[in-house]
């Protein structure tokens, strides 16, 4: 797993990160950095971009032509660059509350087109940086800064959604399971689509302080015991499902990707009337 | 080599961006802006540029955005109630100061209000409409011949200045149809935004040395730095350092400001005698125009000043103005968004300032411009 | 000097809107005078209405809207009714009797012609009226040449059907020589 490259690839100027200590945004960060250092991509060519909250400030410790935008709406600038640009490997992390709640229009489009971005989520079923506020991931009953007497919302399972929306490369990994979410970080990157990575990971100071997991294992402990190979999970029961997530590849698909599309069917043709 | 083209005002919009070098188009369908949309994506593939329909207005105005830092010219166009959902993005634009051309085809508010229906409600909106303080170029053409011309003059300030740059149009333009001769590219004067001159591991996004628009280097071409829409310095990281905050915000604004003088484009007619100056932009220049010829023919002194650019407004002009005018009229399509603005550029002056508003979708006419100019002239 | 205000009214489908863009085409761009197009947009163009308006004159215009017209080409009943009091002086309705069959026949200025008759007998098709309509505009009114209407026709019409609207624009001609009408002389 250690990779003495990494650094080659970070603004090392720029640490030490904000994140609170136990955080596990520099574990899935690293993971990241990895999976592009094995591929041995040219970092001239990698856009990476994210959007508002503590996951937002992941490119700027990073090496590339980086880019933070606003708060759900990363994936429009990433579009922009993509199509204008296609030369360019677009990276784009997100928060939870970023790609499902107020950026959830443009995650669904961003799937349905399967444009070649690689869509990381930061998952840690929390608005961290706004103070501990409920996201569409927490889990039900848990305690947050507004859910006072226990989380009484549905949550979003971004598998299914992205899954259902079109993505043709869909996993989930966590920041328990380093070394498989390596391997799942590194195919999505070098997929050609949409690529969907849903990494479950840990948040002690705003969800693990509220909830009986203070202590940052305690709350890499809670994510370690919720997660389950996807063959294992295709064996449980119904009962033993609950409360659990199957972590691994879900979908790679080769399909066709949007701006290649749109060159083929669209600027070809317009040409040819030209 | 010319040729002669009817046009609406929204196609000549998207005409103008494909010789201004528009090579990006994202947006959303809206009414009465939805032809650039089509035109853009008739004209685009054939030109070598692209053009994506989005699945919002703020997506749209990302998108742009996110094309504009790769090096492209890029465009999006909506009207009253889009425009009001792609502020946040404007703010974005501004901060980082990245180039993009927002055409907003004006219709009545607030909400929904009148979709097809003519208005000049989005003045303030244009200015004000983001959060936060900060400069801002919005041109407002009268014909579908300026629709045409100050497109492209959007595409090359916005270049120019590293700014978003709002084309403000009444929907009775976009949707008329005039004759406009355009001629070869070559005929065009096309501005490109600046490139750096220092290797990239000297770059700096914001690097003021030379000047308070920084060049900017496209992403991808070796130039790998950050970019963020939190107040930051010059390498373009996140700062709340007070002096350098405070520089930044002072920046923004006078690196418009200060050179209002190279693009106040206006248009003057018969104001050197006149007793009284009609200030009034769009369609409604147009209508005063024929007013103030009307007016002259029964003995008022009338005279037309057309701030094409809207803002920044030229308080200076204003001022020159009140010296030898003492009376003012501003007709336009809403209750006094650029009256308020008149009045204040005249603070301290003896003048009159009179007020025609309409804002009921109707078109304001010459006959009702002259009857207020005679109420008021007491003729 | 010259000044012509002419409207285009009828029901949604009878391509009013096409009518005056080729007759501001032939106008504007091939007899080279400044033109202005308007015509009633969205909501209000998909009801039973259709209306467009075209201004022609030899020096800069500045109004966009029209209050009378000098030529109304009335291709509705609904239209008639809506339209024919904002006319001018000596301005003249165009009226086509297949659509319009209630309308002031004292009036000497009001002018019925046979014209989605002539489309259906000619042409098979109503569609066309609006064409016949253009050719009409053309001979009535004497603002521009024969000539500059068939361009304005070539350049605005889909290729398919180019050739059945340049008859059609002919047999508006036909129909408009029959009338000694020449607008831009004032001769009547």
């Amino acid at each position: 797993m250690y990779n003495e490259n990494i650094f080659d690839y970070m603004r090392t100027e720029k640490l030490p990160h904000i994140w609170c200590p136990g955080c596990g945004h520099g574990i899935i960060t690293a993971s990241i950095v990895r999976a592009i250092s094995n591929l041995k991509l040219d970092k001239n060519n990698i856009a990476f971009v994210s959007g508002i909250g503590c996951s937002g400030r992941t490119p700027g410790y990073l090496d590339f032509n980086t880019l933070h935008t606003t708060h759900g709406r990363s994936l429009t600038f990433s579009t922009g660059i993509k199509m204008a640009k296609p030369k360019l490997k677009v990276i784009n992390v997100l928060g939870d509350g970023d790609a499902l709640a107020i950026g959830g229009n443009h995650f669904i489009h961003a799937c349905r087109r399967n444009i070649d971005i690689t869509a990381i989520i930061y998952n840690n079923s929390i608005y961290g940086m706004t103070g501990g506020q409920f996201s569409p991931t927490t889990p039900d009953g848990f305690i947050a800064s507004t859910t006072p007497y226990g989380n009484c919302d549905p949550s979003f399972d971004v598998v299914k959604l992205a899954s259902a929306a079109g993505a043709s490369f869909v996993a989930r990994g966590d920041a328990f399971h380093v070394l498989q979410l390596d391997k799942i970080l590194q195919k999505a990157i070098d997929h050609k689509g949409f690529s969907v990575v849903d990494v479950l990971t840990t948040c002690p100071t705003q969800l693990g302080r509220r909830n009986k997991m203070k202590k940052p294992w305690e709350n890499l402990d809670y994510i370690a015991n919720q997660t389950v190979s996807i063959k294992k999970y295709e064996t449980m029961s119904e009962n033993e499902k609950q409360g659990k997530f199957p972590i691994g590849i879900f979908i790679e698909e080769k399909r066709d990707e949007y701006v290649e599309t749109y060159t083929k069917r669209v600027i070809n043709k317009a040409k040819g009337r030209k | 080599m010319s040729k002669l083209e009817l046009l609406s005002g929204n196609e000549a919009i998207a005409k103008g961006a494909i010789v201004a070098g528009c090579n990006f188009y994202s947006g959303y369908p809206i009414t009465p802006s939805s032809e650039i949309a089509e035109e853009m994506a008739r004209l685009l593939p054939m030109n070598g540029g692209k053009f994506i329909q989005m699945e919002d207005e703020i997506a749209g105005m990302g998108a742009a955005i996110g094309a504009s830092l790769t090096g492209a010219k890029a465009l999006t166009a909506t009207s009253g109630p889009g425009f009001s959902l792609k502020q946040e993005h404007i703010g974005f634009a501004i901060m980082t100061e990245i180039p993009v051309v927002i055409i907003n085809v004006m219709r009545g508010g607030p909400s929904t209000g009148m979709p097809t229906y003519p208005a000049q409600s989005d003045v303030m909106q244009a200015k004000w409409g983001t959060h936060g303080d900060h400069s801002i170029i919005v041109l407002c053409p009268s014909s579908v011949v300026e629709s045409f011309e100050y497109t492209i003059k959007a595409f090359n300030l916005a270049e120019q200045y590293r700014t978003p740059v709002i084309v403000l149009i009444d929907e009775v333009i976009a949707h008329m149809s005039e004759k406009v001769e355009i001629f070869s590219n070559s005929h065009y004067r096309i501005k490109n935004r600046i490139k750096p001159s220092v290797r990239p591991e000297k770059y700096n996004p914001y690097n003021v040395a030379f000047g308070s628009v920084p060049p900017l280097a496209p992403y991808g071409e070796g130039y790998r730095f950050h970019i963020t829409g939190l107040t930051h310095d010059e390498t373009g990281f996140p700062s709340m350092k007070a002096r350098i905050v405070q520089d930044l915000q002072e920046r923004l604004i006078e690196k418009i400001e200060s050179k209002l003088k190279y693009f106040s484009f206006y248009e003057k007619y018969m104001t050197d005698d006149a007793e009284i100056i009609i200030i009034a932009y769009g369609s409604v220049a147009r209508s005063a125009m024929k007013a103030v010829k009307d007016a002259r023919k029964v003995g008022i002194k009338a005279g037309l000043y057309n701030p094409i650019t809207l803002w920044p407004f030229n308080n200076k002009r204003m001022r020159r103005f009140a010296k030898k005018c003492k009376h003012f009229l501003v007709p336009e399509m809403n209750m006094g968004q650029m009256c308020h603005e008149v009045r204040s550029s005249l603070y301290g002056k003896n003048v009159n300032v009179y007020h025609l508003n309409k804002a009921n979708g109707e078109l304001i006419s010459p006959s009702e411009i002259l009857t207020k100019l005679k109420g008021v002239m007491h003729v | 000097m010259l000044r012509v205000e002419i409207r285009f009214a009828g029901s949604g489908g009878q391509g009013i809107m096409l009518a005056s863009k080729i007759v501001a085409e032939a106008a504007g761009i091939y007899k080279g005078y400044n033109i202005v197009q308007t015509q009633i947009y969205g909501a209000a163009a998909r009801g039973e209405l259709s209306k467009s308006d075209v201004i022609i004159d030899d020096g800069n215009i500045y109004t966009v809207e029209i209050g009378s017209a000098d030529i109304l080409l009335c291709l509705s009943q609904e239209a008639y009714k809506v339209y024919h009091r904002a006319l001018k002086e000596k301005g003249i309705i165009i009226l086509d009797e297949y659509h319009v069959k209630e309308y002031d026949k004292l009036k000497s200025r009001y002018l019925p012609f046979p014209i989605t008759r002539t489309a259906l007998n000619k042409f098979k098709t109503g569609l066309v009226a609006n064409i016949i309509g253009v050719g009409l505009i053309t001979t009535l009114g004497g603002f521009f040449s024969e000539d500059c209407a068939r361009k304005a026709v070539k350049k605005r019409v889909p290729k398919d059907f180019l050739n059945m609207n340049l008859d059609a624009l002919e047999a508006g001609f036909e129909l408009g020589k029959k009338k000694n009408i020449n607008l831009c002389q004032q001769e009547f």
